[in-house]
Formats: structure tokens, C-alpha cells, sequence
């Protein structure tokens, strides 16, 4: 069952794939910028000495000195508005004062004077700095990829302008290839910073991992007692699936596995209109090895997206939801998560949610069988046990 | 004093520019493809592979668009159609799964940077500035030799 906009109210997602609250009003500074330039047009048009004269400069530039005056621009206003939104911080004065060497440099070009070195070094600087952000735990965010993005073209502009030999243009290509790189592990490096170990109720999870929102609390006995038997009616309940062979006979899809913590499907059980069965699991989760797959645990599916999890353990049981997971379709898998640019590897498409799923790992000596496996020890394990 | 001068302009110089911020973007969506190709146990290569082949032959449309062949244009108009129509499933796939749109960086890269680059390409002014890969028979366009080759 999906509703629309409300199936995503109720998840709590990787700060990469939203917009933060501190960054609305950069969006509003965009509408800002058209409705000024608007204003000018009309003021121009109604005999405006000063609007006359911006629109003449503007109208004798050529086609990409317009575009890098719109680019400069946008990322200027972005970065103003932003800048307002973290007015409590260093972050904030940083964008301020690149907000202004933007706008600044708006004038010079429209005024036809020298810029181009001091931007060059200007846009370089902001666009590293983001990577800096991004380690000092600050998710850079949509806003903040957009803005990055618009600076980055206006880089290209300046770099493809390089005169030179060959050498020197390749260097210009790759200083912008190179920021684009330093963008895109900016939001990779701020997300996962944020999210790590983010599993429970209401907190901010690892990008495409989507947890309901709410505060987290202590389980009640009740709950605990309920956690406790579903893990053990599923440790039971599974034990005969250690050989992949009885998994396959009874439709797990166990062929070709690979990786790490491999999730064999059963198509059947998908849809059999049962839910949270320890006798029929939706998924077994493997972990291939060199002597053969070691069964890890199951994972419970809700059989449509947007149908919430039942809660029968509270805070300890919680079911998940996946965002922005990349499918190829040869062959059909995952090919990854959506890049903060927006788009998936080449012949991939993005999905944008997926069913609410849980857990219930079986494997002897795991800390929380509801919690996300630890992959330190979990090698720890296969190595102790061959 | 603008340092500028020397830039070169027009929609096909502007094509050119976006065009090379597509290729910059799928190269370091190829290098998130292959990471996560590793990651998955190299399943996923194809879609690394595909994404690589995309990265390189961008960069080489780039590199031949200021020659002005109709190939390399017609080249270009396709790898925009291909990012439009990945873009537009993504659009949909997001509205019918999850009722919204996509994200703002993705509006950005796979809507409207690929059909800015269209648009350019298409314009009147822009097309008159491609010609032939093939070169010009002159005879052929001499009306005092007009059928004698026939």
C-alpha cells in the first residue's frame, strides 16, 4: 500500500538524500535571485538608469560568460542563505564570506575587470573544504551538493578557458574532474559519518537506510520475553538450512552466491500472505566462505512497500526500510546506492523504497540478533570456526 | 581587463562545457560503480564496466565536439536521450513507489543537465556549426559538370 508522501514522514533517512531544515532558506535565496533579476528586467524596461546599465553589461557578454554569471550567481545566493542557516558556527562565516567573493565576482565579470585567477583558487578552496566538512562529521546534504555542483561547472568554465599546451589543459580537465571526486566523497564521507551505528528508533541511519521515526526507549519484559522466544523459534526453526541444499529443495535461491552476508530469496514466500513465520522466513542470509556458506540468520520481509513492521518486541525488533538502492539489469542486482550526484552506475535504475525488513541473526555468540551484524566480528567468528 | 577574451562562445561552446561536466560526473559515478562492484563481490560488474565505457567515450565526445562533426552531435544527442530516459524511469519509479520526485541532484543530472545539452545542440544557430564527417565531392556541387559523373 503506498500513500504518497506520508510513507516517507513516517522513515527517518540519510541526511544525504534530504534537505536540511538550516538549508530551506538557500532554496528560497534561488526564487530570491530570479524575482531580482526579474525586477531588473522590468525596472530596465521602465527607464531605469542603473537597471539599463546592468542589463547592457549583462547582454554584451557572450553565451558562457552569461552562464558563469548565472552559475556565480546561484552558488552565490545558495551559499548566502545557507550561511544564514548556520549562523552559530564557523561553517556559517566560511560561507559567508564565499557567498560574497561569489556575488563579487558576479560584478567583475559584468564590469568586465580581471577575476578569474581569484576565482579559480575561490572555487577550488570552497569545493575542498566540503571534503573537510565532511570528516568533521557535517553531511553536505542536497543543498549542499547542488551548490557544489553549480560551483564545480562554474570551475569547469574557468578551467576550460586555460590557454596552453596540452599538458597544462589536461591539468585544467582533471583539477575539475578532481573536485567533482572531492564532492562526491564530501557527501559519501558526512553521510556515513553521521549514520554509523544509527539502527534504532529515530536515529540517523547509514545512507539508504530508512529507521521509523520516534525515540528510542527500554524494552518492557514483555517485550523482551517476546524478542528472546522469536529468536529462539528461529534459531530452531532454521538450523535444518546450515545445508544449502535443504534451503534450495525448499526454494531459497541459493545459486551464484557472493560477497558478504548473501541474501538468498524465496520467491514464494514473498507472497504467501504470511508474515513473520520462524518455519518461513522471506530470506536466509549466508556468508560465503572457503569451505562453504555459513548460515548467518533470516530476515523477515513485509510483502508491500509502505506496510509497517509489526512491533511485537517494541525497541528491540525494528524493522528497516532501504532508499535510493541502484538495481542492474544484467544481471538483475544491486549495483550499489544512489550517488550524492543524484544517479546510479550506467544501466542501472534508483529505487526509491523498499519494504520495511528485519533480521533475526541465528549464527552462535552474536551480541543482539536484532541488531546490525558487526563485521569485525563476524570475521573473528569464521575464522575461529574454519 | 577581461581575462576572457579568448573563451569561445555560443551554444555550442556552452553544450560543450555541460558536456564536460557530464563527463566528470560519470567519472566519479564509475568510480563509485567499480567500488561497489568490489564491495558485492563483483556481481555488479556490468554495471561498472557500462558506467567506465560511459565515462571514457563522454570524455572523448568532449574532446571531438569543437571538430564540429554531425557524428560526434549525433553521438552527443544520444548519450542525452540514453541519461533522459534512465532519468525519466527514475522519475517515475519515485513517484509511483514512493510519491515524490527525485532527488534535487538528481533532477539536476539526469533531467535537466542532459536536456540543456539537447536543447543547445538542437538550436538553429548551433546545428549550422556541424558539418559531414564525409568530405565534399566539389565537382559534384558544379552545375557545368552537373551529370557527368553519373
Amino acid at each position: 500500500m503506498n500513500e504518497g508522501g506520508a510513507l516517507l514522514e513516517r522513515y527517518v533517512g540519510s541526511p544525504l538524500y534530504g534537505i536540511a531544515p538550516e538549508h530551506g532558506l538557500a532554496i528560497l535565496a534561488v526564487f530570491g535571485l530570479v524575482l531580482v533579476v526579474t525586477t531588473i528586467g522590468w525596472s530596465a524596461r521602465r527607464g531605469n538608469a542603473m537597471s539599463e546599465a546592468v542589463l547592457v553589461r549583462y547582454r554584451a557578454l557572450g553565451s558562457v560568460h552569461r552562464l558563469l554569471v548565472w552559475l556565480l550567481g546561484v552558488s552565490g545566493v545558495m551559499n548566502l542563505g545557507m550561511a544564514f542557516g548556520h549562523f552559530d558556527s564557523g561553517v556559517g562565516v566560511w560561507l559567508f564570506i564565499v557567498a560574497t567573493s561569489q556575488l563579487v565576482a558576479v560584478r567583475r565579470i559584468l564590469l568586465a575587470r580581471s577575476w578569474r585567477t581569484v576565482l579559480g583558487i575561490l572555487l577550488i578552496g570552497t569545493l575542498t573544504v566540503n571534503l573537510g566538512l565532511a570528516v568533521a562529521g557535517i553531511t553536505v546534504g542536497q543543498v549542499g551538493m547542488i551548490t557544489a555542483l553549480v560551483e564545480a561547472t562554474a570551475l569547469a568554465v574557468i578551467m576550460r578557458s586555460v590557454e596552453g599546451g596540452k599538458v597544462r589543459r589536461t591539468v585544467a580537465s582533471l583539477t575539475v574532474i578532481g573536485a567533482i571526486g572531492f564532492t562526491t566523497l564530501a557527501g559519501w564521507g558526512g553521510a556515513v559519518v553521521a549514520g554509523i551505528g544509527g539502527e534504532k528508533i529515530g536515529e540517523t541511519p547509514l545512507p539508504g537506510v530508512l529507521l521509523p521515526v520516534g525515540i528510542d526507549r527500554a524494552p518492557t519484559s514483555a517485550e523482551q520475553r517476546a524478542a528472546r522466544l522469536f529468536y529462539e523459534r528461529t534459531v530452531a526453526a532454521i538450523d535444518k538450512y546450515k545445508d544449502v541444499s535443504v534451503a534450495a529443495a525448499d526454494g531459497y535461491q541459493v545459486e551464484n552466491m557472493f560477497g558478504s552476508q548473501f541474501h538468498a530469496e524465496n520467491p514464494q514466500r514473498k507472497s504467501d500472505g504470511i508474515i513473520l513465520d520462524p518455519q518461513r522466513p522471506e530470506m536466509l542470509v549466508y556468508e560465503p566462505t572457503a569451505n562453504g556458506p555459513v548460515l548467518l540468520g533470516a530476515l523477515y520481509e513485509m510483502e508491500s512497500i509502505g506496510d509497517p513492521g509489526p512491533m511485537f518486541a517494541g525497541p528491540i525488533a525494528v524493522w528497516h526500510a532501504h532508499d535510493h538502492i541502484c538495481f542492474g539489469s544484467i544481471p538483475v542486482t544491486i549495483t550499489g546506492f544512489e550517488s550524492p550526484l543524484g544517479a546510479c552506475p550506467l544501466g542501472s535504475l534508483s529505487i526509491p523504497v523498499t519494504n520495511e525488513m528485519m533480521h533475526v541473526w541465528t549464527v552462535p555468540g552474536v551480541d543482539d540478533p536484532y541488531a546490525e551484524l558487526d563485521e569485525e566480528w563476524l570475521a573473528a567468528y569464521l575464522e575461529m570456526n574454519g | 581587463m577581461d581575462e576572457t577574451n579568448h573563451m569561445d562562445e555560443g551554444p555550442v561552446a556552452v553544450a560543450g562545457l555541460l558536456l564536460f561536466v557530464q563527463a566528470a560526473v560519470t567519472v566519479a559515478l564509475a568510480v563509485e560503480a567499480v567500488g561497489a562492484a568490489l564491495i558485492f563481490g563483483g556481481v555488479p560488474a556490468f554495471g561498472a564496466i557500462l558506467t567506465v565505457a560511459g565515462a571514457t567515450i563522454t570524455l572523448i565526445l568532449v574532446a571531438r565536439l569543437p571538430k564540429g562533426r554531425r557524428s560526434t552531435r549525433r553521438w552527443i544527442l544520444g548519450l542525452q536521450i540514453g541519461w533522459l530516459t534512465i532519468g525519466l524511469i527514475d522519475l517515475a519509479l519515485a513517484l509511483g513507489l514512493a510519491g515524490r520526485a527525485l532527488t534535487p541532484t538528481g533532477i539536476l543530472v539526469q533531467i535537466v543537465l542532459p536536456t540543456s545539452i539537447f536543447w543547445l545542440l538542437c538550436r538553429s544557430d548551433a546545428r549550422s556549426q556541424f558539418e559531414d564527417s564525409e568530405p565534399t565531392v566539389a565537382v559534384d556541387e558544379d552545375p557545368e559538370l552537373e551529370g557527368l559523373w553519373a
